[in-house]
C-alpha cells in the first residue's frame, strides 16, 4: 500500500517538478542600458533621437505616432528614420547582446515596426482588444554616424509605452 | 421487511420474529440515481425520474471527481461548453453552443446579480458550496422569465440536514510548470469552512472562503497580480410548526484586484450582498404557500492609474435589485398545480451608462399544471406574463411531455418560448475604448430578445449499471442583439438578427466494475445566423469521458477527465473595418485533460492531488492560455450524528 501511494506520488508530481537550471548566470554588463518611457501617443506624437537619448522632433530614429488604418482608424504605431537599417536577434536575451551583427544581416526597415509590418513593435490582439509589446530585440545601424544600437520595447499600456536602448561598441 | 431510500437499492429481508435482537441493513447506493430530488425544471421538487423536462445533473460526486475549483471550471469540463476570453475581460461561457447570456444562471433558484458584460461571472462563485448543479435545455422562461431563452443553469449549494457538520478544506494550486523556481509564493491558494448545527427547531449554516490567487499564469493575462476572493455567508431554517418554516439567508462576497506595472496600476473591487427571507406555509387543504424577499447589492470599482500619479480611469458600477415572490403549489394525487407572482425592481448606476442612473420594474405572474394523461404519459403546461416598465409586455408558453415505455424508456419532448430582456448596458452604455479608438453607444429603444425552442430526447436506464440519452434541441432567435457599426469607430446594439442553434447530445454513465465506472458526452452544435452561415466560435463537435476508480479496499480514488474539442473558427474584431470577423485560420481540435486522485485516510480527514491541462496544450490567442498545473488538497470533514 505504501509503495502504491509513493509511486502514484511520485508520478503525479513529476510533470511539474521538472529540474530547473535556469541559474542566474547573467552575466555582469557594464553597457550603459536607457530605459525610456514615451508620452501618451493620443496626445500627439512623439520622436526620438538614440545619438541624444532624448526627444526630438526634427531629428530624430523613432517615432511614436498614430497611424491612418483606414476606415476612420488610428492605430499607435513605431517607426524608423528613413537612415536606419535594420536587424533582429532573438536568440539572445536583450540584456547578453554586446556583439553587433554581420552587416550583411541588416535590411530596410521599410515600415517592418509599424503597424501591420512584418515585426511590428505592437502586437494587437483582435480576440482581447489589447495592445502589447513585441518580445523582439531590434538592431539598428544608423548609416549617417555608422553607430549601432539596440532596442527592446518592455511596456505598452493605454498609449504609453517603456523601451530600453544600448548602443554597442562597433571596436 | 423492505427498507428502500432515495439513491439506494431496496432490501428485502425474512427473519424468524421469535429471534430478532438487532435488525442491520446496509443499503448499497444505486449507480444512477434518478429517485433524488430536481427541481430547476418544474420549480417544486420533483423526482428526477419523473420530470417531464430533461433535467441533467451534475453531482457532488461528480464536483468532487472534477477537481474544479469555481462555477465557471466545473462547467467548462462538459461537452457543448466552452470558454472564450471576452474582450471586456474575463471570459465568456458558451453553453451548448450558445453565449451564456442566453442561459438563465441561478443560485438556490434565485437569479444573479452584479453581470460583468452582461454574463455572470461564473469564476466567482466558488465550488466548496455547491452540493450540486441543475441543468435544463429549451426554453424556460414560462418559469423563470427573462434570460431563460436557451436553458437554465441552477446551482443548489449544501442545505442543512439532521447531521452537526464541520467541512475544512485547504488547497494550493500552482499554475507554473515549474514549482522550483516560485515555490509557494506563486500559485492560488484556498481555504474554505463549511458548519452546520442542528438545534431543535431552528438549523444553523455558515460558510467561509479565502481564495488568494498571487502572480498566476492565470491571472496574467488580464494584467493583474493578484486577485483575492473572499465568502462569508449563514443562513438559518426555522421550523415555527408542522406547517410553518421560515428562512433566512446572507452571502457577502468580496473581491480585490490589484495590477502593478512601470507604467499603469490597477485596483478593481467587487462587493456582492445577497440578502433573502422566505417564509413557507401549508395549508389545511394542503397549499403549500412561499414567500421570498430577495435583496442583491453589486458594486464595481476599477481604477486605473499611473506610478506617477495621472489617474487614467475611475469607473464605478453599482447594481440593486430587490424581488418579492409568492410561489403556491398544490399536489392532487400524482398531478400538481404551481403558481406565482414576482415583483422586481433593479436600479443600475454606473459612470459607462448615459446620465449615470437607470431604473426598471418587473411585475409577473405564472402558472403551471403538471399532470398525467394516461398511466404512461405525462405532460406539463406552463404560462407566463412579464410586464416591464420600460418596454412591451411578454408572454412565454411552455408544453412538456414524457412518455415511458417497457419499464427503463422514457421518451421526452418540450416546446417553449423565450425571452431576454435588453440589459442596462446594451441600452445605455456611453463608453470609448481607448486602445482601440471606438466607442459603444447603447441604444435605449431595443426590444428583448425572443426565443422559440424544441427539445426531443430518448433515455434508457438501468440503475444498477448504466444510462443513456439522447437529446435533440432546436431553438430559433430573433430580435437578437448584436452589436453593429454606425460608422467606423462607432458602435451600437441592434435588433437585427435572427439566428438557429440545432444540437445533438449523447450521454452515458456506465459502470464497468465494482471499482470502475465513466461517463461521457458527444455534443454536436450547428448555429446559424440569418444568412444560414455559421456563428463565430461555435464548436461544432465537442466530446467528454471521464472514467472514476475506487480502490475496495484501500480508501483511495483515482479520476481521470478528458475533453476534446473538435476544430473551429473563432471571432475576432477587426478595427479597420470596425466590425467583428472571422479570425483567418481555423483553430485545430485539441484536447484537455486531468487528473485526480483522493486518499481518504479515515472517516475525517482525505488529501487530495492533481494535475489539470495534463498534456499542456495553450493557445495564446484564443485560450487555453494557463498550461499544466497541479495542487494539493487537504479536507476534513467532522460529522455528529447519524451518518447516512
Amino acid at each position: 500500500m505504501k509503495q502504491l501511494l509513493f509511486g502514484v506520488s511520485i508520478l503525479m508530481m513529476l510533470p511539474f517538478t521538472a529540474c530547473d537550471d535556469n541559474k542566474a548566470d547573467e552575466t555582469e554588463n557594464s553597457m550603459n542600458i536607457i530605459e525610456v518611457t514615451t508620452d501618451n501617443v493620443n496626445d500627439g506624437p512623439y520622436y526620438f533621437n538614440f545619438l541624444e537619448g532624448a526627444r526630438n522632433s526634427t531629428s530624430w530614429h523613432l517615432s511614436y505616432n498614430n497611424l491612418d488604418a483606414g476606415g476612420g482608424n488610428y492605430m499607435p504605431s513605431f517607426s524608423l528614420s528613413n537612415a536606419l537599417m535594420l536587424s533582429i536577434n532573438n536568440s539572445l536575451k536583450f540584456e547578453d547582446i554586446t556583439e553587433i551583427p554581420s552587416t550583411d544581416l541588416f535590411g530596410l526597415s521599410d515600415g517592418k515596426l509599424s503597424y501591420g509590418g512584418d515585426s511590428a513593435v505592437l502586437v494587437y490582439n483582435m480576440q482581447l482588444h489589447t495592445i502589447s509589446v513585441s518580445d523582439n530585440n531590434y538592431i539598428i545601424y544608423d548609416t549617417i554616424s555608422k553607430k549601432i544600437f539596440k532596442l527592446h520595447f518592455d511596456e505598452y499600456s493605454a498609449g504609453v509605452v517603456i523601451f530600453r536602448f544600448a548602443e554597442l561598441n562597433t571596436n | 421487511m423492505t427498507v428502500s431510500h432515495i439513491g439506494y437499492k431496496t432490501q428485502k429481508k425474512t427473519f424468524d420474529k421469535k429471534n430478532i435482537n438487532e435488525i442491520k441493513f446496509i443499503l448499497s447506493r444505486e449507480f444512477i440515481k434518478m429517485d433524488e430530488l430536481v427541481v430547476t425544471g418544474t420549480r417544486t421538487k420533483k423526482i428526477h425520474n419523473n420530470v417531464p423536462i430533461a433535467t441533467e445533473v451534475i453531482s457532488q460526486e461528480d464536483i468532487n471527481n472534477s477537481g474544479a475549483q469555481n462555477m465557471s471550471d466545473l462547467l467548462s469540463q462538459r461537452a457543448g461548453v466552452s470558454l472564450q476570453t471576452s474582450v471586456e475581460g474575463g471570459s465568456v461561457l458558451n453553453i451548448l453552443g450558445m453565449d451564456s447570456r442566453y442561459i438563465l444562471i441561478l443560485m438556490d433558484g434565485q437569479p444573479i446579480t452584479g453581470r460583468f458584460n452582461n454574463r455572470v461571472a461564473l469564476d466567482q462563485i466558488l465550488i466548496n458550496r455547491v452540493k450540486k448543479v441543475e441543468i435544463v435545455k429549451g426554453p424556460n422562461s414560462s418559469l423563470y422569465g427573462s434570460e431563460a431563452m436557451a436553458g437554465v443553469i441552477n446551482i443548489i449549494t449544501k442545505d442543512i440536514n439532521n447531521l452537526e457538520l464541520l467541512d475544512i478544506s485547504a488547497r494550493y494550486n500552482n499554475t507554473e510548470n515549474k514549482v522550483g523556481n516560485s515555490g509557494s509564493k506563486n500559485g492560488s491558494k484556498n481555504i474554505s469552512i463549511n458548519g452546520f448545527k442542528p438545534l431543535k427547531k431552528i438549523k444553523i449554516k455558515f460558510n467561509a472562503d479565502y481564495d488568494l490567487i498571487n502572480n498566476d499564469k492565470s491571472i496574467q493575462l488580464i494584467e493583474i497580480d493578484k486577485v483575492k476572493k473572499q465568502t462569508l455567508g449563514g443562513g438559518i431554517d426555522w421550523e415555527l410548526n408542522d406547517k410553518q418554516k421560515l428562512g433566512l439567508n446572507v452571502q457577502i462576497y468580496d473581491q480585490f484586484e490589484t495590477g502593478k506595472s512601470k507604467l499603469m496600476n490597477t485596483d478593481t473591487k467587487i462587493l456582492r450582498k445577497n440578502f433573502s427571507l422566505s417564509y413557507q406555509y401549508l395549508t389545511k387543504s394542503m397549499w403549500n404557500i412561499e414567500q421570498t424577499f430577495n435583496s442583491n447589492n453589486y458594486s464595481r470599482n476599477y481604477v486605473q492609474i499611473r506610478p506617477w500619479g495621472d489617474l487614467e480611469k475611475d469607473d464605478t458600477t453599482n447594481e440593486a435589485y430587490f424581488e418579492y415572490e409568492i410561489l403556491v403549489n398544490k399536489k392532487f394525487g400524482l398531478n400538481e398545480l404551481t403558481g406565482g407572482i414576482e415583483t422586481s425592481n433593479s436600479i443600475y448606476k454606473s459612470d459607462r451608462v448615459i446620465s449615470g442612473k437607470q431604473e426598471m420594474k418587473n411585475h409577473s405572474v405564472f402558472g403551471q399544471s403538471n399532470f398525467d394523461l394516461l398511466n404512461q404519459l405525462s405532460a406539463i403546461i406552463g404560462l407566463r406574463f412579464d410586464d416591464y416598465s420600460e418596454y412591451n409586455s411578454v408572454l412565454s408558453p411552455r408544453v412538456g411531455f414524457m412518455y415511458r415505455f417497457e419499464e427503463n424508456w422514457k421518451l421526452r419532448t418540450s416546446w417553449g418560448q423565450g425571452f431576454r430582456a435588453p440589459s442596462f448596458m446594451e441600452r445605455f452604455i456611453d463608453w470609448n475604448h481607448i486602445q482601440f479608438n471606438y466607442t459603444v453607444l447603447g441604444n435605449p429603444d431595443l426590444e428583448p430578445e425572443k426565443s422559440e425552442g424544441v427539445t426531443l430526447g430518448i433515455e434508457y436506464i438501468n440503475p444498477a449499471r448504466y444510462q443513456m440519452s439522447l437529446m435533440f434541441y432546436r431553438t430559433k432567435f430573433k430580435n437578437l442583439i448584436e452589436d453593429f457599426t454606425i460608422q467606423p469607430g462607432l458602435l451600437s446594439y441592434q435588433n437585427i438578427e435572427k439566428a438557429t442553434f440545432s444540437g445533438v447530445e449523447l450521454m452515458c454513465q456506465l459502470k464497468i466494475s465494482e471499482q470502475i465506472d465513466s461517463r461521457w458526452g458527444i455534443n454536436w452544435v450547428n448555429n446559424i445566423d440569418g444568412d444560414n452561415k455559421t456563428i463565430p466560435n461555435t464548436i461544432p463537435l465537442s466530446i467528454t469521458g471521464a472514467a472514476n476508480y475506487k480502490h475496495p479496499k484501500k480508501n483511495i480514488n483515482f479520476s481521470i477527465n478528458t475533453k476534446w474539442i473538435g476544430s473551429y473558427r473563432p471571432q475576432e474584431y477587426d478595427p479597420v473595418q470596425g466590425l467583428y470577423v472571422f479570425a483567418q485560420n481555423k483553430l485545430n481540435a485539441y484536447s484537455l485533460i486531468r487528473l485526480k486522485s483522493t486518499l481518504k485516510i479515515n472517516d475525517y480527514f482525505n488529501i487530495s492531488m492533481g494535475i489539470d491541462n495534463v498534456n499542456n496544450y495553450t493557445n495564446k490567442r484564443f485560450g487555453p492560455f494557463v498550461g499544466r498545473s497541479g495542487y494539493l488538497e487537504i479536507s476534513t470533514k467532522l460529522i455528529k450524528g447519524n451518518k447516512e
